[in-house]
């Protein structure tokens, strides 16, 4: 029996729910150009605190992922942090400018494992078809930030009743029905392999968010993402999909952002929030709630992103649960810089104990029980 | 935390710190406000207008949006109660030079003054100061929020042309969609007992409200003229022109086709009655200057009795009792 195996029968034995380590598809680490939000380091150890031992890196940096060199520095920066696999995400098109494509293959080569211009759509659908066409033929996987911006225009919120009342200018669900239709059409015709970037901490949130307080402010910044919270009901059909299978992975849109971004006016504030670290206890209030069965949603944190990444994943990559630990979400509390979350001050179930990766023990909890064996 | 007794019928603990929007207002919270005008009014007409409820407090006037109306009627509101009034406009500050509002708080903050009455082109920035300050703050107009004092000084004005306002039907024409005044008329007035029709352009109107899902006592009719027929009162929205090119509007000449008050429509309403308008107008555009100007017309007297409101709210913040002061 091998040390790490001993290890794991230890913790299951002490009641932990041990597992693979969670796959995130969509993270984003802001280095480099913007290290003030989080870096490569910080955000490869808040996902190990979030249980994440492999996360995607979106692109959308100052420069952008768009050369092999600033493939193999983001691959490099990653293995020296010490936390979770990082895993870049290059752009589709130079410079996220949607205008022409990046070199797809040599990228790849480099080691990026997807392509995405996320924070934008490619708008241009003949340049989109072609960019699905190109990495078809070389087997590589694009992901796309369904969105009609022409629709979605100068919205900052969900339109509905909300934005009525609040005078915000309104999204309507359209602009993301309408980039999703079109991804779905456009791959359909060429059977190419298109990963639509989900919402979907965004719809496990909004699900915590109807618990929130009632008298917090209408206009919490820490509230505003892109694309934006929507109803209830849509929270709702994302938990049916995934109880059903339609929803193969579960993505955090993990989106910090320093102070200087968020504490200002509700237009003026930057789309997003940090999601690595309150993922977990989410999904968790997810099943406890009985919307989807344990194993569906753990696999939907680890099997289905390696699927859709085409990776086969470490076998010394888990993780261990204390399911029902209770804890306040807080900005000490959390190890990412961002602390933009609207779940600030919720008491949430579910932390993570330990996480290893690749047999080494890169994340160990201080515990409640042995904390009280000391003394 | 400000407390007073009101004089009137209402003996309502005015409890309220700040004065940020209308839509969680009580009817005997907007009622107080309408007696304490009535107060002000009669201040108003004395001959020397100046009373001292606010001798010895500072009003700052954070208008980062350019107003010249509203910023005059709060710097009379506050000097006729006597308070020390500053100015700290978007011009002449350092917000064009790209500070931020929170750094803008934290310099009224330091200032230190009592109330702080602000305009601002972003929806909700007056939750974001007054979450940040101690003093009192006062939402002179939120991007296409709110405009409390709009609202209560256009309930003032309709009761004074209509007396109780329960059962009676007012029409909100226009750009509502981007209106912070049809926002407020409409929660200053629902609560009073009216009923509201909205009419105006469907690409001017949000959404969730055209599709039916409208607030309390509100309905909207695309057809002005339906909407006018036998209706109690009128309050045209001021247009704004780049709407145009927004590709909101086909033109203004269209517009004043269809929703301009015109004499002819007018006189669909209820025998005299009236026609309200926030200012400034685009004559010839959302209204005819013939009805601007006429006989129904209120506007003038909504001005006069928008320094009455706003001297009402001063004063109820502070928690100065008016006799012993």
């Amino acid at each position: 029996m091998k040390t790490s195996d001993r290890l794991r029968a230890d913790l299951v034995a002490q009641g932990l729910l041990v597992t693979p380590g969670f796959i995130d598809l969509h993270a984003h680490l802001r280095e480099p150009g913007f290290e003030d939000s989080e870096t490569i380091a910080t955000g490869a150890r808040a996902a190990l605190r979030g249980g994440f031992t492999t996360i995607c890196a979106m692109p959308n940096t100052e420069p952008a992922i768009d050369t092999p060199g600033l493939v193999v520095e983001v691959l490099a920066r990653g293995a020296a942090a010490g936390g979770a696999r990082v895993l870049p995400i290059a752009t589709i098109t130079r410079g996220r400018r949607g205008i022409e494509l990046a070199d797809l293959v040599e990228l790849s080569a480099a080691g990026a494992v997807a392509f995405s211009d996320d924070g934008s759509p490619v708008s241009d659908g003949n340049l989109f078809r072609h960019a699905l066409e190109y990495a078809r033929g070389r087997g590589l996987l694009v992901i796309e930030h369904p969105q009609d911006v022409a629709l979605s225009g100068k919205g900052v919120m969900n339109e509905g009743v909300v934005s009525a009342t609040l005078g915000l200018p309104g999204m309507p669900s359209a602009a993301e029905e309408i980039g999703v239709s079109r991804a779905i059409l456009i791959a359909g015709e060429l059977d190419a392999r298109v990963h639509r970037a989900l919402a979907w901490e965004q719809g496990l949130q909004g699900q915590e968010l109807s618990a929130a307080p009632a008298n917090a402010t209408p206009y919490d910044s820490n509230t505003k993402m892109n694309p934006p919270l929507r109803r209830l009901h849509d929270v709702r059909a994302l938990w049916i999909g995934l109880a059903d299978g339609t929803v193969d992975a579960i993505a955090t849109d993990h989106a910090p952002h320093a102070s200087v971004r968020k504490d200002v006016e509700f237009d003026q504030a930057a789309f997003g929030i940090s999601g690595l670290e309150t993922a977990l206890s989410l999904v968790l209030g997810g099943v406890n709630a009985g919307w989807c069965d344990l194993d569906i949603a753990i696999r939907a944190l680890t099997d289905g992103p390696a699927r859709v990444l085409g990776i086969t994943p470490s076998p010394d990559d888990w993780i261990a649960i204390d399911v029902d630990e209770p804890w306040i979400v807080s900005a000490d509390a959390l190890t990412s810089l961002g602390k933009n979350t609207p779940l600030l001050g919720l008491e949430l179930r579910g932390r993570v104990v330990q996480a290893v990766v690749g047999g080494e023990v890169r994340f160990e909890k201080e515990r409640r029980g042995e904390a009280q064996a000391v003394r | 935390m400000t407390a007073v007794g009101i004089e009137g019928q209402n003996k309502l603990r005015w409890t309220r710190r700040h004065v940020l929007e209308l839509n969680d207002w009580r009817r005997e919270e907007i009622e107080a406000v309408l007696e304490t005008t009535a107060a002000m009014v009669e201040i108003l007409k004395r001959p020397i207008r100046k009373a001292p409820p606010l001798r010895g407090k500072t009003v700052i006037l954070f208008f980062a949006e350019s107003s010249t109306r509203t910023r005059v009627s709060f710097e009379l509101a506050a000097k006729a109660l006597s308070a020390d009034v500053t100015n700290i406009t978007a011009s002449g500050s350092s917000v064009e030079k790209g500070e931020t509002l929170y750094d803008t708080v934290r310099t009224l903050q330091a200032l230190g003054g009592d109330i702080i009455v602000m305009r601002h082109a972003s929806s909700g920035a007056p939750y974001f100061v007054a979450e940040r300050i101690d003093a009192a703050v006062i939402n002179a107009g939120d991007g296409w929020h709110a405009h409390p004092t709009q609202g209560l000084l256009d309930a003032y004005t309709l009761r004074g042309a209509l007396g109780d306002l329960a059962g009676k039907r007012i029409v909100i024409v226009g750009d509502v969609l981007h209106s912070r005044v049809a926002r407020s008329d409409i929660n200053a007035l629902a609560p009073l007992g009216a009923t509201i029709t909205l009419s105006g352009p469907p690409t001017l109107i949000p959404t969730a409200w055209r599709r039916g899902a409208l607030p309390p006592c509100v309905t909207y009719e695309p057809d002005l003229d339906r909407a006018l027929d036998s209706a109690d009162a009128v309050i045209a929205l001021r247009l704004q022109k780049e709407r145009q090119e927004g590709g909101l509007l086909p033109s203004l000449r269209e517009y004043s086709r269809v929703w301009g008050l015109t004499e002819k429509r007018v006189s669909l309403m209820r025998p005299n009655a009236p026609v309200m308008h926030p200012g400034p107008m685009n004559e010839g555009v959302e209204i005819d200057a013939v009805v601007a100007h006429g006989a129904r017309s209120l506007v003038e007297r909504q001005v006069t009795n928008g320094v009455a409101v706003r001297m009402a709210l001063l004063y109820l913040l502070t928690g100065t009792p008016l006799e012993a002061a």
